[in-house]
């Protein structure tokens, strides 16, 4: 028997389920009139070559001859919590160009969400195709406000508010709900644009009516709504995503931390010297970066690798890492806001419907360069669990190790009385010969190491 | 657009079947009669019409 993505089981139209690494979508007779509506148009294979839609194509499945299968071109999972503000933005823009492109051809997304979204590198592909049904004079856009509270409101809460959203839709993954949202803002706030309108007026609509909207949408369809007024709707929301300003106040510290270490020059080129050797001898498919700041390193690894993805607890650097991909077109390159420390756990519904870090494609190796000592002395975490973690995590590993001598260790540790005693070269070598074998090693001046590590037994 | 608020707020409930697997709401129903310009607002009057003439109907 087949197993369902648990993420997948909302949706009346069909449901997918992957099989050796092949992603399928098992329609319901709904799901295939819908698809057929949908393929039949021509619109499916524009969108795909507009780069809109992600590659979808017929497929078979000697189980069901008779039915539609459709295949979907895979891509790697990451959700809305973990994109930096441009990769949400983007999605949220991907949202309203379908439905520009789709209303005027007589179609509509039934539904916003950004789980509907994934990315290719720092490219957003809308995934969920059965979201995608015939319009008729009089239907309204059902996914107006799903759209508001999951993509809508998390941009202005960073760009208005200076609040990063990522703690808040990980808390809610249908996002912020407009009566709490609305608390938020302050009359001379009701100035700066959507928020009147899309925030403050919609927040006092729903405190009033509180019912259902199932028989109003009727009774809109019987004075048939026409497509310009929701294509009204969907410009105007595009002219407030696309004039939000940047996130409030200065850019993290960690946005120069490449301008600004305790490296000398020929310790830092030796450095990039024996990553560069390293993933070019291991060529991983999948590679995780570990604490990857603003992607120096990053992006000499993704020379090498299929697909890097990018892991860093600071949303500015993820975003300055984003924005440089989407300039120079690099495309094997998914940069992820995560903290390690605390990394996505499973979420939504028998915590299956949105997977944690661990239970996604598992990386062929992790690279986590300069980032064990901020992990034990900020995060409390003994080199012992961070090297298990990196060995359980993948089979090979690149890391580096600084030294309780370095300066910078010695800044991080300025204000602690106790804490990671054990922490030093000893311990780290001890850890690494109990989980690892070290195939490769460099020293990247006297107060840093950089191993290239096997995992025992894999 | 106080009329038109107030006119939305009239409205009636006609039966027909609704073809939503998820509810939008009523306030966000509402929310889109409103920033759907011209079009939008001829829908909201147009329904507050009908509303009018289905009560002197009964």
């Amino acid at each position: 028997m087949k197993k369902f993505d648990p993420a997948s089981f909302k949706d009346p139209a069909g449901r997918v389920f992957s099989s050796r690494g092949r992603i399928f979508r098992e329609l319901t007779p709904l799901g295939e009139k819908n698809w057929k509506e949908f393929r039949d148009s021509g619109l499916a294979d524009e969108l795909v070559q507009e780069g809109l839609l992600v590659k979808t194509w017929e497929s078979s499945d000697p189980a069901h001859p008779a039915g539609v299968l459709i295949e979907h071109e895979p891509l790697p999972i990451s959700y809305a919590y973990e994109w930096p503000p441009s990769m949400l933005r983007d999605a949220a823009l991907l949202h309203l160009r379908l439905m520009e492109r789709l209303l005027p051809r007589g179609f509509i997304l039934k539904d916003a969400s950004p789980y509907n979204v994934l990315f290719q590198g720092v490219r957003p592909r809308f995934i969920d195709v059965l979201s995608i049904e015939r319009w008729e004079p009089g239907d309204i856009w059902a996914g107006y406000g799903s759209f508001c509270d999951a993509m809508l409101y998390p941009l202005m809460l960073h760009a208005y508010k200076g609040i990063p959203y990522h703690d808040w839709l990980r808390g809610s993954l249908n996002g912020i709900r407009p009566e709490s949202f609305a608390k938020l803002f302050g009359w001379l706030d009701l100035l700066k644009p959507g928020v009147l309108a899309h925030v403050d007026l919609r927040a006092r609509l729903h405190a009033r009516f509180q019912r259902p909207g199932g028989a109003l949408r009727s009774d809109v369809k019987m004075a048939a709504l026409p497509a310009s007024a929701i294509l009204r709707n969907v410009s105007g929301l595009r002219a407030v995503i696309e004039g939000l300003p940047r996130r409030k106040g200065k850019p993290s510290d960690w946005c120069s931390y490449p301008a600004n270490n305790s490296y000398d020059p020929a310790a830092r080129e030796m450095k990039r010297a024996f990553v560069d050797r390293s993933l070019a001898q291991l060529k991983p498919r999948l590679l995780w970066d570990i604490g990857c700041n603003t992607g120096e390193m990053l992006r000499i690894a993704a020379r090498h690798c299929e697909l890097v993805i990018g892991l860093d607890s600071d949303a500015d650097v993820v975003d300055a890492l984003a924005e440089e991909c989407r300039r120079e077109g690099v495309n094997n390159v998914l940069p992820l806001v995560q903290d390690i420390c605390n990394p996505s756990p499973g979420m939504g519904w028998a915590c299956a419907e949105r997977k944690s870090l661990f239970d996604r494609d598992k990386p062929d190796a992790v690279m986590a360069l300069a980032v064990v000592h901020h992990l034990a002395v900020r995060g409390g975490v003994p080199l012992e669990e961070q090297l298990g973690l990196f060995a359980a995590a993948a089979p090979h590993a690149l890391i580096e190790f600084v030294d309780r001598s370095d300066p910078m260790f010695v800044e991080l540790r300025a204000n602690m009385d106790a804490g990671q005693e054990a922490y030093g070269a000893d311990e780290f070598k001890r850890c690494a010969d109990a989980y690892f074998v070290t195939l490769d090693a460099c020293a990247a001046g006297k107060t840093r190491e950089v191993r290239l590590l096997r995992a025992k037994g894999r | 657009m106080k009329v038109v608020f107030l006119g939305l707020c009239a409205l009636p409930c006609l039966a027909l079947p609704a073809r939503a697997y998820m509810d939008p709401g009523t306030g966000s129903i509402y929310l889109q009669l409103l920033v759907g310009g011209v079009a939008g607002v001829a829908v909201a009057v147009k329904m507050f019409y009908r509303t009018i003439k289905s009560y002197f109907k009964r």
